[in-house]
């Protein structure tokens, strides 16, 4: 059941620090009025039953490890998603949470078995989006992009540990595929171009915002100099 | 320039798994790149590529690591004893005072938090691959766990990956297990039968507490005894029927349109749905990057996947679509300031009593700068 009428979500978010103390009081404010009528007004604050607050608490700094599993972006960003991005986000959460719980002595084997296999999942949904050419594209109908292929290698690179290299293995070759097709876009001067369908029109408008800063700025102090 | 130190921190990634000539390659290309990144530094302002730009250079392990890493450290903010990197200044919660009380308050969204988580954690990871554990790095920590916007993720897809990357280090290297055994008292003000102690110790560290709060008013008291860190969470959600009442992002990014033609026939089991969409800020950019539409299903109406696949091909610039059982994603490369304007019927599955007054439409930049906040949103009225 959900509630009816456009969410509206608030978070607070903080560290409980009891490494130099003894003791910590914090008082966290529900924004929520117990009421939602307004007296002489025609809406209300909000439709009648619909707020729902949870407490979430756990240890050390990382947050919630693995809240689902598997894990998806509706269970750790509340989005719906499909394509690259999602796939990759849910391999990479899940081995980022491995890795944590490898490196602070906490993993148990089921854990990461179930863990690796949800990774395998991942992996098989990825290669749907993969070119043979040595590519990755955003979704289905998308063309395929540096910038997606790059972050394809470095989470594929990162996932990678030799324990674990029984149940969930990223070939070489396809490594190798990428990284030449990645080469390929490198200019002379050392810097990597976008490929020709996102190159004026990234998927991530950040990267366009910021070049023309650089512009501006590099132009301004020229005009110093 | 963020581009280019994006693809050199996968290269740096992969490196190992590469193998003959390739290897060889990949090395010169690097250098390559260390290269330009070198002498391009020092026009750098901007701190979410110099934050990329220095993790990139000390993965490469280059000599002009430690420039950066000045630079680096003069462009870090500070707020509230917590050390973080941002375009602009990212606003604390708020602190209300009631009775001598310290109330703390949701935190409120910016329109740059995802860069700004990203940025940081990029900072984060040059520290601890420097100096390890330190004062600052702890700040940063304590900064980038006020930035949850979710409860497990961040703000949005690409900075939650390296946040969890940045705070894996950095628990790895804190070692805070074996001092851990604190005993943390909830306490909801308008529920007392709800209350709950947590005892959180060495082996129950990653295990979860979530607590329902059924009475949603007033506030909830913490109180945390003993030794150790902690993330503590309060998420509050609730529905508004009132387009004034719901967020609005600084300035309007999109226009949305939805209309629904329920059939004359068959007791309305038919809906065809017209969505138009647009970009509107043409001013920062001619289009829009990658966009996601959510489209909620009213209650007993659904879509198959296959038809709505079929559907995606017909209409330009849509390049995928997801239906989940209580929506409809479409996806988009992008949108300009053209209007674009398509139709899908969905169809009545299961007879239920309708009684949802309001349903909700969305639309966001897939990976915007802000999260979700930049969205525009219709709310449907169902007859």
């Amino acid at each position: 059941m959900q509630p009816e009428g456009a969410t509206i979500t608030r978070h607070t978010s903080l560290m409980l620090d009891l490494k130099n103390r003894a003791h910590v009081l914090r008082f966290l404010d529900i924004p929520v009025e117990e009421s939602p009528v307004i007296p002489y007004s025609k809406f209300r604050r909000y439709v009648f039953g619909s707020p729902r607050a949870s407490v979430t608490l756990c240890g050390d700094v990382f947050g919630p490890v693995l809240p689902s599993t598997p894990v998806s972006t509706d269970s750790m960003l509340s989005r719906s998603l499909r394509g690259t991005e999602a796939h990759l986000f849910n391999l990479a959460t899940t081995s980022w949470s491995l890795h944590y719980l490898r490196l602070t002595n906490q993993l148990q084997s089921d854990t990461l078995v179930s863990g690796l296999n949800d990774m395998n999942v991942q992996m098989a949904d990825l290669m749907r989006l993969y070119d043979v050419q040595g590519s990755f594209k955003a979704h289905t109908n998308s063309k395929p992009s540096v910038w997606v292929t790059a972050w394809v290698v470095r989470v594929l690179g990162q996932s990678q540990f030799q324990d674990w290299e029984n149940n969930f293995f990223v070939d070489r070759k396809l490594l190798a595929s990428c990284v030449r097709w990645l080469l390929s876009y490198q200019n002379r001067d050392g810097t990597f171009d976008e490929t020709f369908s996102y190159s004026s029109f990234p998927l991530d408008r950040r990267l366009l915002i910021v070049s023309s800063i650089i512009d501006l700025s590099t132009n301004f102090s020229i005009f110093n100099d | 320039m963020g581009h280019t130190a994006h693809v050199l921190i996968a290269l740096s990634k992969c490196s190992e798994s590469l193998e003959g000539s390739l290897k060889v390659d990949t090395a010169t290309a690097k250098a390559r790149s260390v290269n330009y990144l070198e002498r391009v530094l020092s026009y750098l302002r901007d701190p979410y590529e110099v934050a990329i730009v220095t993790h990139a250079l000390t993965l490469a392990n280059s000599p002009a690591k430690e420039s950066a890493f000045g630079r680096l450290h003069s462009l870090r903010r500070e707020n509230e004893g917590m050390v973080y990197w941002s375009r602009e200044p990212v606003a604390s919660n708020g602190v209300v005072y009631e009775n001598q009380r310290p109330f703390v308050q949701p935190r409120p969204p910016t329109d740059q938090d995802a860069v700004a988580v990203e940025a940081s954690a990029y900072a984060l990871l040059t520290y601890l691959a420097r100096d390890g554990i330190g004062d600052l790095q702890e700040r940063t920590v304590a900064w980038l766990n006020t930035m949850r916007m979710n409860d497990a993720g961040f703000v949005s897809i690409y900075d939650t990956i390296v946040a969890m990357e940045a705070l894996t280090e950095y628990a790895y290297r804190a070692r805070l297990r074996e001092i851990t055994d604190m005993t943390v008292l909830i306490e909801a003000s308008a529920s007392p039968q709800a209350s709950q102690q947590v005892k959180i110790q060495s082996d129950n560290l990653a295990t979860v507490h979530t607590l329902e709060i059924p009475n949603v008013w007033g506030h909830v008291n913490v109180i945390g005894r003993g030794a150790g860190q902690a993330v503590m969470q309060l998420k509050v959600q609730y529905g508004v029927d009132w387009e004034d009442l719901r967020d609005r992002p600084k300035r309007p990014y999109f226009d949305l349109f939805i209309d629904e033609t329920y059939s004359h026939f068959r007791n309305k089991s038919h809906i065809v749905v017209e969505a138009c969409v647009k970009w509107l800020a043409i001013d920062e950019s001619p289009t829009s990057g990658a966009v996601t539409l959510e489209y909620e299903l009213p209650s007993g109406y659904g879509y198959v996947q296959s038809d709505a696949n079929e559907a995606a091909k017909g209409i330009s610039l849509v390049s995928d679509v997801l239906v989940s059982s209580s929506r409809v994603v479409w996806l988009f490369d992008r949108l300009s300031g053209e209007r674009l304007c398509f139709r899908f019927q969905v169809n009545r599955w299961y007879p239920v009593a309708n009684m949802t007054m309001y349903r909700s439409a969305l639309v966001y930049e897939t990976n915007s700068p802000g999260g979700l906040l930049n969205n525009e949103t219709k709310l449907i009225d169902g007859d």
